[in-house]
């Protein structure tokens, strides 16, 4: 049985709302990292004791998503809608057992993915892509109506005997 | 015209500080798309003094949390025109995700991390 949990959301395609994406992806980060309702060692941020603008990771899976899902959001507002929030952007976030899938749809310019030059000796532009697939294990676009997003990550080893671990704590407590 | 440096300077995202010849700017916070034009803005003014009034520029990201492609972008241009102007510049303190950042765009070498 499929204990994947999804979480539906739109919002205007203006940079301005990213950060509200990107708590709600920091939160799903966590959820998949914590299981069923158990507590985490460490949370997947921090929050107390930092302004709420501050952010405190402690896990690479949610450093690497949060910082990926950021620059597909950016590269929506920016350039499908050319800054102007002139649509929306749907996101189906779903949250696996042992991986985070997010969907991304905007009716914004499409462009070829495949025409972006891997960025070259310090940079001034052209990294938001190569960030996202370099931090994702898979990054799919195709351009259409709707241009359609695919940003899919798995929990690393590591990452999973956390989890398992922490589960095998609740369930013995 | 450079704004008055003479006197701590604060927005969101930085402050600087005048120390004869060099100026340091310390980032905290979020650098990214929606933060970096005060910044640009602050590099420009910075680098319209060079070398007349500062020959070392330092970019301090000990404070900073996060950082984003467009933030990233501030600080090569920084990197660049500096040395471009003649000012020695360094890129100094990144940890967490901005270090992660850097790495992945190979700029931790660049900049001596």
């Amino acid at each position: 049985m499929s204990n994947t949990r999804v979480i539906e959301l739109t919002l205007p395609g203006h940079v301005q709302f990213c950060e509200l994406a990107r708590r709600v992806i920091m939160e799903s980060c966590r959820l998949l990292r914590v299981g069923n309702g158990a507590e985490p060692v460490a949370d997947g941020y921090r929050s107390a004791g930092l302004p709420s603008e501050r952010y405190e990771f402690d896990d690479s899976f949610t450093v690497e998503f949060v910082s990926a899902f950021s620059e597909i959001f950016n590269n929506i507002a920016l350039h499908a809608y050319e800054g102007a929030a002139r649509g929306t952007i749907e996101l189906s976030i779903a949250i696996g057992e042992d991986s985070l899938l997010v969907d991304m749809c905007d009716t914004g310019k499409a462009f070829d993915i495949d025409s972006v030059p891997p960025p070259g000796e310090l940079p001034i532009g052209g990294m938001g892509i190569f960030l996202a697939r370099s931090m994702l294990d898979e990054l799919e676009y195709h351009a259409g109506s709707p241009n359609r997003w695919r940003l899919v990550k798995c929990l690393g080893a590591s990452e999973r005997d956390a989890t398992a671990a922490v589960e095998e704590s609740a369930e013995s407590a | 015209m450079i704004r008055n440096l003479d006197e701590p300077m604060s927005s969101q995202n930085f402050y600087i500080q005048d120390e004869g010849a060099q100026v340091t700017i310390n980032l905290y916070g979020r650098l990214e798309v929606t933060s970096v034009a005060d910044l640009n803005r602050t590099i420009d003014e910075i680098l319209a003094e060079v070398p007349r009034r500062w020959s070392v520029i330092v970019a301090n990201l000990q404070g900073l949390d996060l950082i984003d492609s467009s933030g990233v972008s501030s600080i090569v241009g920084l990197f660049k025109r500096g040395r471009q102007s003649g000012a020695q510049v360094y890129v100094t303190g990144a940890r967490g995700q901005p270090l992660q950042v850097l790495r992945i765009l190979r700029m931790d070498k660049v900049f001596g991390m």
